[in-house]
């Protein structure tokens, strides 16, 4: 089992160095891709602008591919014939879309492939160009899935997500199955060029091995038509309209499900088709449900664009398409036994309790909750719900729009027991009767993780006033406003400051808040046109082992910070890249005499019951600013 | 002109391609429209985001707007056509289907139109008027899109047209492979006493189904026509039971609490039928299922 996904470190390791374009045939505009995989096929498209001669040449051995194909649907620019029987919508004048569907492989078996123009090879022997057919519907194997949401800017910030990605895959030496995509690929108006920007040339390098199952966002949604399933979206992607990979037949591009081993996977348009109950997609949701056997399943996701609960940049209160997938399509998912919900189009990352019925607006989470613990099965343990399909045991949401797009929050919505405004994409792992799902941030940290267990008999008890999320409205302070501090200030701390034993000889001792200007600190530093950097060092003290899930740092913050609790760094606020005198990429931000919540629940591992240390450096944007402050507390959240 | 041109474009540019809230983009519209105050884009686009709120009635009066600024515009049109039938005012969006069908430049678009009158007479209950411009929309489109082939159905249904209907449906099933067209098809079948026919094709799909309730409405109707009341009843019941298995009971899902009165009516059980409809109702189910079960009732 084991081998599904530990492919070996040679397999892995080019990935990690191949880059993408450079490496291919300067007349491949569009990489080659894998789409629309099945327990015994896959297609390959790529895209050139000259006109070839195109082979897929493939085998199980990288040095042997012993079979090709041939027989290949071309796509061009232009009108409608029957030697351009489908013409691309919108592509660069005179490019060739080539879609090689190759049929008659053996489940879950790893071939290699390579592209080729005549004889001559367009694609490097590099060993990053491989694909892995499904298992057997109902076969019971490992299931590794990445998943991001409104990606498509293009920036810096959707590279570092995928780079972590990347480097986490490399770490861990294993390799997903499957991408999903939520939406919001392109921006901003998913053209065929934004496509081709933020979209195939960031992601090169996991496309060309990774099958992506998209769903539509409403960015693609100004140039493609989920109901003619016409535009640049449509062209990018070959999904499956008649249950060529599992489920019933959508006759629809835009809604389809697959099935991948012992999970059944359904991808929703919300954005441009009608989400009521009696319209064609939701009576399609309806039977591909009941035709799903529990004896070959045991795990159904759904995915998605538009949230059914979010307090990021959207409000599912206020937002009618928000509304609707809330009011019509969760009742008839959940009825199914559904497990996990994937959405995107709020810029933030929100993970839901285990959940039930919560379809009113505003939502409430009163007698919803099925289980208000973090669902970490190192806190308060993992969620727990019957083996198989059964309605009404609890659904996780998670809104995972913090793949690249400006993060933003609007509140918190009281179904949400984490809600983080970090850049990060989600890894979803299905281990037999066990799933798990992590946010992994991109500095390559996990900021949230939580198990679904389905390995024994369970009975689902409503919660009448659950958890609430949300700042503390009141709470035991750890550390104090104006606390005592260790601080160093105009020198770099020498030696290992984050250490338990450092010796704080050479340091100061004074209260918060440090800083100076504004006239709003205690201890008043000469930082102006001499340093740009402050530590503070000290202890303190936790109690109960619960109080490390209620833990919130109140701070007052100009410009930025990273915070260390026990040596390891949880939190950075402004500080782009690096640490200490090597930190770059420092942000603006004005206290304004304010304190500022962050919730530190999702880094309670981090705690320990007894003597805790916290270390924190402020950073200023530059030496001559005409202020800093940082004064840091730390509460727990009793209210 | 050209830079006022250009300033609206980059107005609308702006707002489109920000990542706001709806509404963000309506506070931003509403500035750049006191600018622009001719702008027919500006009014559309505002029009589209209060739509995403749900409000309706100012929606409508910006796509009222832009299309008396712009009645040109194909997107000002649709999206004027598509509120009218959404806020049920047949009349309104035949006249605006008459504008598509007119402003049409190539054969989808005319299908387009076509399915927008033909919506607009199924709306006002007039499936005689509706089937002609469908007639037409196939005509110029005979791919059709999966939604056409069902409102062609349900007009056929509502004329007893029920051999032409399960024509119709078959050539959707095989254009399209959906499996919604697959059901209803079936329904036809039923509805058009091919009953052993419907029998045949329901017990297959039955063997692979984990929920099987509407299924089992449709077989337990199958077998009435053909006079097998005691198969029929044994399937109710399972077909109840299944429901009141997969229903939370404070939140239900709404068409199976529909299936649920069906099959109450199948049973003669009237005024559980009757409960049922009371719970819709109370969970503000739309109107289009609840007067299919009052009609049921009746």
């Amino acid at each position: 089992m084991q081998r599904l996904l530990n492919l070996s470190a040679a397999l892995l390791l080019p990935i990690l160095v191949t880059t993408g374009s450079a490496q291919e045939s300067a007349s491949l505009s569009r990489a080659p891709y894998l789409q629309l995989s099945t327990q015994s096929s896959v297609q390959v498209v790529w895209r050139t602008r000259n006109s070839i001669a195109p082979i897929v040449k493939y085998g199980t051995s990288r040095s042997e591919l012993n079979q090709s194909k041939s027989d290949i649907l071309v796509r061009r620019t232009g009108k409608k014939s029957d030697r351009n029987p489908q013409p691309l919508h919108s592509a660069p004048d005179n490019t060739r879309q080539f879609e090689a569907k190759i049929s008659g492989l053996a489940p879950n078996t790893l071939y290699y492939y390579a592209i080729f123009d005549g004889e001559t090879r367009l694609t490097p022997d590099d060993g990053t160009y491989f694909f892995r057919t499904h298992p057997k519907s109902g076969e019971d194997k490992e299931i590794l899935i990445w998943a991001v949401g409104d990606s498509g800017t293009g920036n810096k910030n959707q590279k570092s997500v995928h780079n972590a990605y990347r480097k986490h895959i490399a770490e861990t030496k294993k390799t997903p199955n499957l991408f999903l995509h939520v939406g919001d690929m392109a921006y901003s108006h998913g053209k065929d060029p934004q496509f081709q920007n933020a979209f195939f040339n960031i992601y090169t390098p996991t496309l060309r091995n990774t099958v992506c199952w998209p769903a539509m966002g409403n960015h693609e949604g100004y140039t493609s038509n989920g109901k003619s399933g016409v535009g640049p979206y449509y062209d990018a992607y070959v999904t499956p309209t008649k249950a060529e990979a599992g489920g019933v037949p959508s006759g629809k591009e835009s809604y389809y499900s697959f099935d991948y081993g012992r999970a059944h996977f359904i991808v929703l348009n919300s954005h441009d088709l009608d989400r009521r109950p009696n319209a064609a997609m939701a009576q399609w949701l309806r039977e591909d449900l009941a035709k799903t056997s529990p004896e070959n399943t045991d795990w159904l996701i759904a995915t998605w664009h538009h949230p059914p609960y979010t307090k990021g940049s959207h409000d599912s209160d206020k937002e009618h398409q928000l509304i609707e997938m809330r009011k019509h399509i969760m009742p008839i998912l959940e009825s199914a036994g559904v497990d996990l919900v994937l959405t995107g189009h709020s810029h933030i990352y929100e993970r839901s309790m285990l959940m039930d019925g919560a379809y009113e607006t505003p939502t409430t989470a009163k007698n919803k909750i099925l289980d208000d613990g973090d669902g970490d099965k190192d806190g308060n343990g993992s969620y727990r719900k019957s083996p198989g399909l059964n309605p009404h045991q609890g659904t996780v949401q998670m809104v995972i729009g913090n793949g690249g797009a400006g993060l933003r929050r609007s509140g918190f919505s009281p179904v949400m027991k984490r809600s983080i405004l970090q850049h990060g994409s989600t890894l979803l792992h299905i281990k037999g009767k066990v799933l798990s799902g992590t946010m992994l941030n991109n500095q390559g940290q996990i900021a949230d993780k939580f198990q679904i267990d389905k390995s024994q008999a369970t009975t689902a008890m409503r919660i009448p006033n659950p958890w609430q999320p949300g700042p503390p409205k009141d709470g035991n302070y750890c550390i104090k406003k104006n606390a005592q501090w260790h601080f160093l200030a105009g020198k770099e701390p020498t030696g290992n400051w984050l250490a338990d034993d450092y010796d704080l000889t050479s340091w100061k001792l004074g209260k918060a808040g440090f800083g100076y200007g504004d006239d709003d600190d205690t201890t008043v530093l000469d930082m102006r046109k001499k340093y740009t950097r402050v530590y503070l060092r000290r202890n303190f003290q936790l109690d109960k082992p619960n109080d490390r899930n209620k833990l919130w740092l109140s701070i007052s913050y100009d410009d930025a910070f990273i915070l260390y609790i026990n040596g390891k760094e949880i939190l950075r606020q402004g500080v782009n890249k690096g640490r200490a005198a090597k930190a770059k990429g420092i942000v603006s931000h004005e206290a304004d005499g304010k304190f500022t919540f962050f919730d530190l629940s999702p880094y309670a591992q981090h705690f320990k019951v007894g003597k805790n240390t916290i270390c924190i450096e402020g950073h200023n944007t530059n030496i001559n600013s005409t202020d800093f402050t940082l004064h840091p507390t730390l509460l727990v959240k009793t209210k | 002109m050209i830079t006022r041109f250009l300033a609206v474009l980059f107005l609308t540019c702006s707002c489109l391609s920000a990542h706001d809230s709806p509404q963000h983009d309506v506070d931003k519209l509403t500035v750049a429209i006191r600018q622009h105050p001719k702008s027919p884009h500006l009014y559309h686009k505002r029009g589209i985001a209060y739509m995403a709120l749900g409000r309706l009635d100012p929606a409508l009066t910006d796509f009222r707007i832009a299309f008396k600024l712009d009645p040109n515009s194909r997107a000002h049109q649709l999206s004027l056509a598509e509120l009218y039938l959404l806020r049920d005012e047949a009349k309104s969006a035949l006249t605006m289907a008459k504008f598509l069908i007119k402003s049409q430049t190539n054969r989808h678009e005319l299908a387009v139109g076509h399915v927008i009158a033909a919506e607009a007479y199924t709306l006002a209950e007039r499936p005689h008027k509706s089937l002609p411009h469908l007639k037409l929309a196939f005509t110029a489109y005979p791919k059709g899109e999966i939604e056409w082939f069902l409102l062609r159905s349900e007009n056929q249904r509502a004329l007893n047209l029920h051999p032409q209907r399960i024509a119709d449906l078959a050539t959707g099933k095989k254009i399209h492979h959906s499996a919604v067209l697959h059901s209803h098809w079936v329904d036809a079948l039923i509805d058009g006493q091919h009953y052993a026919l419907a029998l045949k094709v329901i017990d297959r799909e039955l063997r692979s189904r984990r929920w099987k309730s509407s299924w089992l409405v449709k077989r337990s109707r199958a077998l009435i026509g053909l006079n097998r009341q005691r198969e029929a009843n044994s399937c109710l019941y399972a077909g109840l039971a299944e429901i009141k298995h997969r229903q939370n009971p404070q939140r239900p899902d709404l068409t199976l609490l529909a299936d649920q009165a069906h099959i109450y009516h199948l049973m003669g059980n009237r005024s559980s039928a009757k409960a049922c409809l009371k719970k819709l109702k109370y969970h503000r189910a739309p109107r289009w299922l609840c007067c299919r079960i009052e009609s049921l009732i009746k």
